[in-house]
């Protein structure tokens, strides 16, 4: 070997070993990742006031905590897309959360179809993320990255049968309009009831646009049930309801969701009053009082809504995740995507968690292959009072077989 | 040709254009840029059929958000229900969208402006509330999923996948700058502009509009496999109103009858949303303003700055001779 060759020899061994020194140095001082998540959901559009809702209650966890310092003095980042009701969009923002802003996690996604799309591209980019309103049931069937926060409109149907089954009711009548939510919602009734020996005398179903819909309510009367189940919209749901009372049917009525939103109570008045509804939201548990007084006090006055509860919600889970010791070493290991399957696996050891919503007793089930609310005992009853100026605590005595 | 015949249009600038889509993937940084290049082709391939459609043949039909659900569906429940290949899967899907197109054309191209427009859209809501409501067939709002694209066993990575929209690009791209350099588009001209004096001319007007109906929706149907290609999912928010309004602001951005507007518009209608994240709540009445800027300033779009050389010499010659006070006069 000549001294030129050798020469080169070493220095190109002295290359390696610092190039190698250099990597592995680099290797245990990597960056650590920035605590981001982004907040993709409806914030115009037709599901505008459930993102809002949504989006607020999670800032209310996460505001005073990144005031507080954050966790272990890191501020949470918060990045938000609004996704106007539009699942191509929803698609489109969650791709560039998880591959732009390289967050950590997405919470949102309430309008059902939104959802589904954030699904796909969760599971796909192997990014863990939060539903909030969603009630379509199948969006937790194969759980992997995703988790949901909102009950299954399955789930109000459960509620419902269960409640009529204790109340001794035997023949039912539904009215469903023809979007998703309310063939979604008649059909899960229909499967609750059946089972608990309640007859669903008629289904009736109408055009949410439709103007009148008196023609349906005949139906209805004709089959003379005990309790009339309805699956609306806010604007159509009025509408029954007035038609309803109007014809002198005297029956209770059941509208899940829905009859708790302003707008139906806003439209339907002085005729909904009594409607019942079922409610993941527990207005008689101090902490979720607390939390409606201090968001009246922060966003304006609030009617009972699971949104900000479930945002809430959310919003907490993630601290406690974010704050895990496993979650956090993962993050100071500066790898994505290993921080990002931490996250999955701390969401599944924390997961069972009593939160805002539900009953007092009743805590989520995020563990294993749940990754939802739990399925019984999640829901107490409120009813619309006050001209629809108020919700109540249900008076279910109104509930009586014939 | 004469001395002052306008130049005849060449292949170059189709060649430029796939040439810098080519590229594309090595110039980008991220897959979701990828991503919105590939939905910036769909949005393209999409529009280019509605554009040989309206833009060059005058039969507005609003139905073409129909036509792409309908191949997205098609592709996606010919895998996953008959349980076919995606090639099987992909010529069945266009053969569906051409027997449905012909079985509505037959009786709807009857009709013509506003009339066309309403059958058209009723066809879009029928096809929605099916892909809404038959929740069995359908998946109702959730839709359905499939499994990634994959060749010798292996997925398909996004690179991959964004050089087989960008050649059902190409393939649509050629086809639309063939059609409308030929005697074709000529004809297709003779219809938008006065069906009858096309007839006396020797247009076989009837003819002529079914075919063209029927490539714009196999073309629309193209542009739904790519889009089940990229999602891996199929839903009812393909054919919402929203994909007919981005459809519509794409051929008013990037310019109605010509031969990239198509393409210019969908750069704008797919990066706008994406650059206007920051304005927050006031995102949406941005996006509008700039809408109304195009109309107000740019009223054949996008392309009318490139397609018409002499812009400058077109936009002196707007302005009224004489004096402000003169032309008021």
């Amino acid at each position: 070997m000549t001294r030129t060759t050798q020469t080169k020899t070493l220095l190109a061994g002295t290359a390696s070993t610092l190039a190698a020194l250099l990597i592995g140095a680099t290797a245990a001082y990597a960056e650590p990742l920035p605590l981001k998540i982004c907040h993709i959901d409806d914030r115009s559009g037709s599901a505008a006031d459930t993102g809002i809702e949504g989006l607020n209650g999670l800032k209310m966890v996460l505001d005073p905590l990144n005031k507080a310092g954050g966790i272990n003095g890191r501020q949470i980042e918060l990045v938000t897309y609004d996704t106007k009701t539009d699942p191509q969009l929803a698609a489109t923002f969650s791709t560039r959360c998880a591959e732009d802003d390289k967050a950590l996690l997405m919470i949102g996604a309430s309008p059902g179809a939104v959802a589904a799309s954030m699904v796909t591209v969760a599971n796909q980019l192997k990014m863990p993320l939060y539903v909030l309103a969603s009630a379509t049931p199948n969006l937790t069937d194969n759980p992997a990255y995703q988790f949901r926060f909102g009950p299954k409109v399955t789930q109000d149907s459960l509620a419902v049968a269960d409640a009529l089954a204790e109340a001794g009711i035997k023949k039912v009548a539904i009215i469903n309009n023809s979007v998703p939510f309310g063939i979604t919602g008649a059909e899960s009734a229909v499967n609750a009831l059946k089972p608990k020996g309640i007859e669903v005398l008629t289904q009736q179903t109408y055009d949410v646009a439709a103007t009148d819909v008196a023609p349906q309510i005949i139906n209805v009367m004709q089959a003379d049930p005990e309790v009339i189940l309805v699956y609306p919209y806010p604007a159509d749901g009025a509408r029954v309801v007035r038609t309803i009372r109007q014809m002198g049917l005297t029956q209770p009525v059941i509208m899940p969701r829905v009859g708790a939103m302003k707008a139906f109570r806003d439209l339907a008045a002085e005729t909904g009053n009594g409607v019942l509804i079922p409610s993941s939201v527990d207005m008689s548990r101090p902490e979720v009082k607390k939390l409606f007084d201090d968001y009246a006090a922060l966003h304006g006055p609030l009617a009972v809504s699971p949104s900000p509860a479930q945002g809430h919600d959310a919003g907490t889970l993630a601290v406690q995740v974010l704050s895990d010791p496993e979650v956090q070493k993962a993050i100071d290991g500066g790898d994505l995507q290993v921080a990002r399957d931490a996250i999955v696996a701390a969401t599944k050891r924390l997961g069972r968690f009593q939160g805002l919503q539900g009953r007092a007793d009743s805590p989520y089930d995020l563990t294993d292959d749940h990754h939802g609310p739990a399925d019984a005992g999640f829901f107490v009853f409120i009813e619309v009072a006050g001209n629809g100026s108020e919700l109540v605590p249900a008076d279910l005595s109104k509930l009586t077989a014939k | 040709m004469t001395a002052n015949s306008p130049p005849r249009p060449t292949l170059a600038p189709v060649i430029f254009i796939l040439v810098l889509g080519a590229l594309l993937p090595f110039l980008l940084q991220s897959g979701f840029h990828m991503r919105l290049a590939m939905l910036i082709w769909i949005y393209a391939i999409l529009s280019m059929g509605f554009n040989l459609l309206y833009g060059y043949t005058g039969q507005i039909s609003l139905g073409q958000p129909a036509f792409y659900a309908i191949g997205a569906y098609g592709f996606a429940m010919l895998q996953v229900k008959l349980g076919w290949g995606p090639v099987p899967s992909f010529i069945g899907t266009l053969v569906v969208c051409a027997v449905v197109a012909v079985l509505i054309g037959l009786p709807l191209l009857r009709l013509r402006t506003h009339y066309l427009a309403m059958a058209t859209l009723a066809f879009m809501l029928i096809q929605h509330g099916i892909a809404n409501r038959w929740i069995g067939f359908t998946g109702g709002q959730s839709g359905i999923a499939i499994v990634p694209l994959q060749w010798g066993g292996e997925t398909i990575g996004r690179t991959g996948l964004y050089f087989v929209v960008l050649g059902m690009a190409a393939a649509v791209l050629l086809l639309h700058d063939f059609l409308v350099r030929s005697h074709v588009g000529r004809a297709m001209q003779a219809i938008r502009d006065d069906e009858t004096a096309a007839a006396a001319l020797g247009v076989h007007v009837v003819k002529y509009k079914l075919r063209i109906l029927v490539l714009s929706a196999v073309i629309a149907g193209v542009a739904g496999v790519c889009f089940t290609l990229t999602s891996l999912r199929v839903d009812p928010s393909l054919s919402e109103f929203h994909v007919l309004v981005s459809m519509l602001t794409i051929v008013v951005v990037g310019g109605l009858g010509t031969r990239f507007g198509p393409i210019l518009g969908s750069v704008v209608v797919v990066l706008l949303p994406q650059v206007l994240t920051g304005f927050g709540e006031l995102e949406t009445i941005v996006y509008g303003a700039f809408i109304l800027v195009f109309l107000l300033f740019l009223p054949h779009g996008l392309s009318s700055l490139i397609e018409r050389r002499d812009f400058l010499a077109a936009f002196k010659a707007r302005k009224p001779a004489g004096t402000g006070k003169e032309a008021a006069e």
